[in-house]
């Protein structure tokens, strides 16, 4: 038999127990108990609230179970009879004890399965983070400062009966509630949203802004990776052609765009502009009219399009519709119109090299010439041999020519000359005059639009530049818009707009009102840039109609480009945007508005509280909701009331399971579909349940155990069962809470930095994690030679190869390491601060990873020798220490362990010679002779005693799953429990499986079964 | 398992005559003079013992002489009375070097359990029932460590965590940040004001709930009750204080507002720096009159605490309590007693530099040092160290030893009895003792 456990523990289920046909009979024992216990147990004197007399005629074993357990263990651990009192033979003890553990273990068979005494359990701190984390999708963490839990039943935190509430808890419930509330936003539409930050009290305007800065930002986001950029081709020639086709042969848009590989939204939105008369825009005109004025099909080749056609679409792209810049490909319409001031000229300037004239063309702007007057202030050109203002060359070149015209003989281009006289004299006329008969200045230029005035040039010149401005005097002048020109080439149609040139007017005149008015129309069409274009679908916040933008998605088509999901959250925060924009809500909308709220507060209660809730509940929420309107709380403050009552619900903070009503049967009561889907997720992942499972219990498949199996399996590969890593292994091997505090001493370890210690403890995270979700070996635990670091952690360790920050899994086993044992976590925590301490780690050993109970140390410690004061060594002094009788018993089991970890130092660094260089022993000798060495050897012995480790785990699982200490009446399922893992490969989900199927898992005590036990 | 009224009545372990809200009104005129301070109480508890040879005092030609470890409190000598010998029996009974002595405030046995954890109602909770009906906090419970999640030899480990338990079955909770524990202190109130509708509520889901729940449960759930009841007393409380705050009527704190800033969030790196600042709240929170008992834990026991800051000094206090009779750790384990007096002290020479009018703060108060062992080392629980600073207003003379090792009655408990008589809690017994010591 291994190590000789001093007591019978449940975990020592495999080891064996008393036989049941040995067992002595009642009289016998009563006899003891007549001689010993009775004198202070009995009806009249009931120490310890026991009364032991009252069973002398019949034990009723089965009803008083828990009496006579504790019998036993006050008899076993030696606290009874008390010091002072007369102890009991060796006969006499065999006889009660005998007796007692035969009937115990029998009743043990009997109630096998028995779900057992399950307290009530409040949310851990732990389970309380990770529900709010689940509830908001924010990992808070406001449970940080909660009132601390400790641990209870198997050594875990979520034991009922140690998870206390007091007014400071709760007060702090309340803070945490009110925390969480004001992390909300509440809106009719998008319903409650949990934010990073804390939101707080916001007045109508701030709730107006953040509803249309949200929807704004989310039009923007949403449409930008489906709008053209600036710079790519946006393929007007290709979707007018399109429309072209439509128009005249009918072919459907969504088969156009397939063909064409053009956007469909897009190509809707082009057919829409082109055909439209409306709004009205002389510049937007310049597209659409001229598309309509594309000639029709040719009768001789049906179903063509006609040359003339593609390039009449190409025509718009290039000089109409991009008619600023038509070298800058897709830039698209810019802004080329200026407010007048009358004050400074404009400029133009054009290259005439080798022309005999230029144009000066004055146009109209397309809304007719009343009040367009355009004043040329300034003409110069320039020649091949220097500067000359107009009006000087033309006198000069009017003299020369008049004199050589006069000269005898006649010249031989007298006719020539004549005309270039005429000509000149046509241009000298024409300056200084006003047509409406002004004075003006003898050098200034006055022409009413919309001409075209020809300029003789010098045979030298170069280049033409001349300064403009609009006759502001004008009494017309409200109606005066007008466009300048230089050209060179050819005149321009000075009746139409001029694509691509200036155009002037006077400020706030009704010309500039309407100019402006139409040039918008163009721009909201054709936005110049891609922001402009964000900006077109991202106003669809104000508008009721689709935009007239073509490079855009209305909302209905961007519903359908986005899916089903976004189209919702569209309608949503439409909707809180049209709630909250309103000023003044009529009472219709008022209850609307109200009625949204309350909607979304009912799906939040009924997942906070884990459970339908009822319509009277409902009633009761919006009672407080409307009491806070009452009290003139605005809507969202009102409905964080009700958050903030939520979640300081007992509904909430308590995981309740309830009997039914008024039931005095006895035996198991059944869990409904909720419970069990709660009491499934806070086993695997220390929180609520989510959409799936909850679905699962809502249509109470849960309850069938291929369901409940199927749904366990997901579970325990989903992230969230990170929290088995955590909470149960972390409680169980007591490596939870290692990165909060540094146990070692500083001075002397300055390298165990704190990235070092979070380091460890992610390591042992990550094991345990993956060893969950990847669903491996129990037995990895020990015997896996492998484990999970980064770079710094590998490099602490001595293992080569691993670069960067990132966790992965690393082969090992060469450096000394693998599994629970290398843990730097482990071999640190089970250390005092400047030393190693195999009593520590050996008693870790037994007790936490192979679950034998050592009895706690004697009441009163031997002092140790005086010759032990100074030991050569620890080793030394431990020997010394087990030669006293009192200490052996344990440290004879303890320290050997201990010891074969030895060449592991305080703060897990593997080590071949202590701090003065002495040679570390690391061998380890059991009282039966049993020996092994370092880490290799103490693993294979732990390995030849894998079933109590595999016991020991399982017991650990099921007291973490049950909230509860385990009990006699578990045997079975422990031993199936530990089957199953050795049939399943160690596989962790086996041992879970077990767990969830089972009868204690999936069932309370009955009310009159607790009754009957006390 | 039920909560019996037996086991409830052994818990208080007093005898309940009037309920306290009636027996309470006799108490200022009795025992206090209508406009004097009022008095109050406080435990300071270390985990982990005592180095024995250096600890308590001895009986010289000119009165008590201070051995070593109590050295830092000799300014305040007049002020002090140091006790050996008293002990509480019940922790030598049954196995187990630290969780059966668990029960220093109320004598009564510990429960070797993992699960339905009991001890007894200590005797600073009975007095802050009495007591919390004239300040906002009945009592401020107060330690630098959280319990670990651990079950030990059949006990939990929430034993070592706690002195303070407001029922048998139930540990008062323990504050360990300095931020949340001012939090509490200081508030105005007005933050519950807004939660009362919501408490009516909460009170409603608790009612609906209980009937369908088992016997078991239904005691979780009165916890729960019982606080939401308590959280709607303070609220009302609260008013009743900051009226009669308004009329200035009777005695009036010479504090009042914090003097001290709030403290930040999380926990000071430094034990001392942890340490100072929860004194430092405690010491306010008398000084405003928001408590008038406190508890502190300075550590839990089997506590790794460490004093990096004293030179030589490696181990945590529980290591260092195991020393073996070896001299070095012995000296270590000496260091670190006096310098928690050291700290201990300080506080206590801030309350004596606080004026009330006709005496000091200390001189109100009745300020206990204790731990639940003697010799870490041997678990020895046989004598505790007991060190009581405080004139309790006018009802102890200090500067005295009182060598209670031969006398046949030497239970603790005894001494809690007397306390609570100064604070006008009179009990016929308490705990396992029937009488109360003189002091």
């Amino acid at each position: 038999m291994f190590l000789n456990p001093r007591h019978l523990t449940l975990a020592a289920f495999v080891v064996g127990s008393f036989s049941l046909s040995a067992a002595p009979a009642w009289k016998d024992a009563e006899v003891v108990l007549k001689a010993k216990c009775y004198e202070c147990h009995n009806p009249k004197k009931t120490k310890g609230d026991v009364d032991l007399q009252q069973f002398a005629a019949d034990p009723q074993l089965t009803k008083h179970f828990e009496v006579w357990l504790k019998v036993k263990d006050t008899i076993e651990n030696g606290d009874m009879p008390p010091p002072k009192a007369h102890q009991m033979s060796d006969q006499e003890h065999t006889a009660l004890l005998g007796w007692v553990n035969g009937e115990l273990d029998a009743l043990a068979a009997a109630q096998s399965g028995d779900p057992g005494p399950v307290t009530m359990r409040r949310l851990t701190n732990a389970e309380y983070d990770y529900t709010i984390r689940d509830l908001t999708r924010h990992d808070y963490g406001f449970a940080k400062e909660f009132q601390t839990d400790g641990g209870g039943g198997e050594g875990f935190s979520n034991t009922g009966d140690v998870l206390f509430i007091s007014p400071a808890a709760l007060d702090k419930y309340f803070g945490a509630a009110r925390k969480v509330a004001d992390h909300a936003t509440i809106m009719p539409g998008t319903g409650i949203v949990f934010n990073p930050q804390r939101i707080g009290l916001r007045g109508p305007e701030q709730v107006k802004a953040q509803a249309q800065q949200a929807l704004y930002v989310w039009y923007q986001q949403k449409s930008a990776p489906h709008l053209p950029k600036d710079g790519e081709d946006m393929r007007e020639a290709d979707y007018m052609v399109a429309c072209w086709k439509h128009k005249h042969f009918q072919t459907p848009l969504e088969q156009l765009a397939k063909e064409g590989g053009l956007k469909l939204p897009f190509l809707q939105n082009w057919n829409n502009l082109v055909n439209a008369t409306e709004p009205k825009s002389r510049f937007l005109d310049l597209t659409r009219v001229a598309w309509r004025e594309l000639p029709g099909p040719d009768a001789a080749k049906p179903g063509q399009v006609p040359q003339a056609v593609t390039d009449g679409a190409k025509a718009i792209q290039t000089q109409l519709l991009s008619w600023n810049n038509p070298k800058k490909a897709g830039s698209g319409i810019q802004r080329q119109q200026q407010d007048a001031d009358g004050i400074r000229p404009y400029q133009m300037n054009i290259e005439v090299k080798g022309r005999k004239q230029a144009f000066l063309c004055i146009g109209d702007d397309g809304d007719g010439n009343k009040g367009d007057i355009a004043l040329i202030t300034k003409l110069d050109v320039k020649t091949t041999k220097g500067h000359l203002i107009y009006m000087d060359w033309l006198n000069k070149q009017l003299g020369e020519d008049n004199k050589a015209l006069g000269a005898t003989p006649a010249p031989a281009n007298a006719e020539a000359l004549k005309q270039r006289i005429a000509e000149l004299e046509r241009v000298k006329s024409a300056f200084g005059k006003h047509p409406q008969g002004r004075k003006i200045e003898p050098g200034v230029l006055a022409i009413a639009a919309p001409l075209v005035f020809n300029l003789p040039l010098p045979e030298n010149a170069t280049w033409l530049h001349a300064e403009a401005r609009l006759d502001l005097e004008n009494p017309d002048i409200n109606d005066g818009t007008i466009q300048w020109d230089l050209e060179a080439d050819k005149p321009r149609d000075v009746t139409k707009i001029m694509p691509g040139i200036l155009t002037v007017w006077k400020t706030q005149t009704d010309a500039a009102r309407r100019t402006m008015g139409d040039f918008n129309v163009m721009k909201s069409a054709f936005p110049d840039m891609f922001e402009r274009r964000l900006e077109e679908v991202a106003s669809n916040l104000y508008r009721r109609k689709p935009g007239i933008t073509v490079y855009y998605f209305s909302d209905d088509q961007l519903g359908q480009i986005l899916g089903p999901k976004d189209r919702d959250q569209l309608a949503a925060m439409k909707k809180d945007f049209g709630y909250t924009a309103v000023p003044n809500l009529n009472p219709q909308q008022q209850k609307e508005y109200d009625g949204a709220l309350l909607g979304h507060l009912h799906s939040f209660v009924a997942r906070a509280w884990r459970r339908p809730v009822t319509g009277e509940e409902f009633q009761k929420l919006d009672a407080l909701y409307f009491e806070g309107r009452k009290k003139e709380l605005d809507r969202e403050s009102a409905a964080r009331e009700v958050i903030v009552r939520v979640l300081v619900s007992p509904y909430f903070l308590f995981k309740a399971e309830t009997l039914p009503v008024a039931n005095n049967a006895t035996g198991d009561a059944k869990l409904n579909a909720f419970e069990l889907a709660s009491r499934l997720s806070y086993f695997l992942w220390a929180s609520q349940p989510d959409w799936e499972l909850r679905k699962a219990a809502d249509d109470g498949s849960l309850l069938k155990p291929e369901v409940l199996a199927a749904q366990t399996k997901r579970m325990l590969r989903d992230p969230k069962a990170n929290a088995l890593a955590k909470e149960f292994a972390g409680q169980w091997l007591k490596f939870n809470g290692f990165d909060e505090k540094s146990t070692v001493d500083e001075k002397k370890y300055p390298e165990f930095t704190t990235e070092l210690r979070n380091d460890m403890q992610r390591e042992t995270i990550e094991f345990f994690a993956h060893l969950v979700r990847d669903d491996r070996s129990v037995g990895d635990i020990i015997g896996g030679d492998y484990s999970f670091l980064n770079e710094r952690l590998a490099k602490f360790y001595g293992v080569p190869g691993v670069t960067g920050g990132e966790f992965r899994e690393v082969k090992v086993g060469q450096q000394h390491r693998g599994g629970l044992l290398g843990m730097g976590a482990i071999l640190t925590k089970t250390s005092r601060p400047n030393r190693t301490s195999p009593v520590v780690r050996g008693d870790y050993l037994y007790q936490v990873v192979l679950g034998f109970s050592s009895p706690p140390p004697p009441p009163n410690v031997p002092k140790l020798p005086d010759s032990a004061v100074k030991p050569a060594s620890l080793r030394e002094a431990l020997m010394i220490h087990r030669t006293d009788a009192a200490c052996a018993v344990c440290h004879e089991r303890i320290d050997p362990l201990g010891f074969a970890l030895e060449s592991f130092d305080p703060i897990g660094r593997f080590r071949v010679a202590d701090e003065t260089g002495g040679k570390i022993d690391d061998t380890g000798e059991l009282k039966d002779g049993t020996k092994f060495q370092g880490l290799a050897g103490l693993r294979d012995y732990l390995k030849k005693n894998e079933a109590n480790i595999n016991a020991q785990f399982c017991r650990k699982l099921l007291g973490y799953a049950l909230g509860r200490q385990t009990m006699p009446s578990d045997k079975a399922l422990l031993l199936q429990m530990q089957a199953a893992l050795k049939q399943n490969n160690g596989k962790f989900s086996a041992a879970v499986l077990d767990v969830v199927n089972s009868r204690q898992f999936l069932n309370r005590r009955s009310e009159p079964a607790v009754a009957a036990n006390q | 398992m039920n909560l019996s009224r037996r086991k409830f009545l052994r818990g208080t372990g007093v005898a309940l005559g009037l309920p306290w809200f009636e027996s309470i009104s006799s108490f200022g005129a009795e025992a206090v003079k209508n406009n004097a301070a009022p008095r109050r109480l406080a435990v300071c508890f270390t985990g982990n013992g005592v180095n024995p040879h250096h600890w308590g005092a001895t009986q010289g030609p000119a009165g008590m002489e201070f051995m070593k470890s109590l050295s830092p409190l000799e300014p305040l000598k007049k002020h002090i009375s140091v006790f050996k010998g008293l002990w509480n029996p019940t922790t030598v009974e049954g196995e187990g070097g630290h969780y059966p002595k668990m029960n220093v405030l109320c004598g009564l046995k510990v429960k070797k359990t993992t699960t339905d954890v009991e001890v007894g109602t200590t005797m600073d909770q009975l007095v802050a029932a009495q007591t919390g009906k004239f300040t906002p906090m009945p009592s401020v419970v107060l330690g630098t460590e959280r319990p670990s999640y651990s079950t030990d030899s059949g006990f939990t480990s929430i034993y070592s965590a706690y002195i303070s338990w407001s029922t048998p079955t139930t540990p008062a909770p323990k504050e360990i940040f300095p931020q949340q524990a001012f939090d509490q202190l200081f508030d105005d109130g007005s933050k519950r004001k807004r939660d009362k509708s919501i408490l009516d509520l909460v009170l409603e889901d608790a009612g609906a709930l209980k009937p369908k729940l088992s016997q078991r449960d239904k005691q979780k759930l009165d916890e729960y009750l019982t606080s939401v009841r308590e959280i709607e007393q303070r609220v009302e409380l609260a008013e009743k204080i900051s009226q009669a705050e308004t009329k200035g009527a009777g005695w009036q704190p010479t504090v009042k507002v914090p003097t001290m800033q709030r403290p930040g969030a999380g926990i000071p790196t430094s034990a001392e720096d942890h340490l100072r600042i929860m004194f430092d709240i405690m010491l306010l929170a008398f000084q405003m009159d928001r408590t008038r008992v406190a508890t502190f834990m300075m550590n839990n026991d089997l506590s790794n605490m460490r004093f990096p800051s004293l030179d030589g000094i490696s181990g945590g206090i529980h290591e260092l309590s195991h020393h073996a009779n070896d001299e070095h750790r012995l000296d270590m384990y000496q260091r670190v007693n006096q310098h928690q007096v050291k700290l201990w002290g300080e506080f206590l020479g801030k309350m004596q530099a606080t004026n009330e009018g006709e005496r000091t703060l200390l001189e109100n108060s009745m300020i206990m040092l204790t731990s639940s062992l003697f010799d870490g080392n041997a678990h020895d629980s046989r004598q505790l160290p007991v060190v009581l600073a405080g004139g309790g207003g006018g009802t102890i003379q200090g500067g005295r030893f009182h060598d209670h090792s031969a006398d046949p009655n030497r239970k603790l408990c005894r001494l809690h009895i007397a306390l609570m008589d100064r604070m006008g809690l009179h009990v016929g017994h308490f705990g396992d003792a029937e009488n109360a010591l003189a002091i």
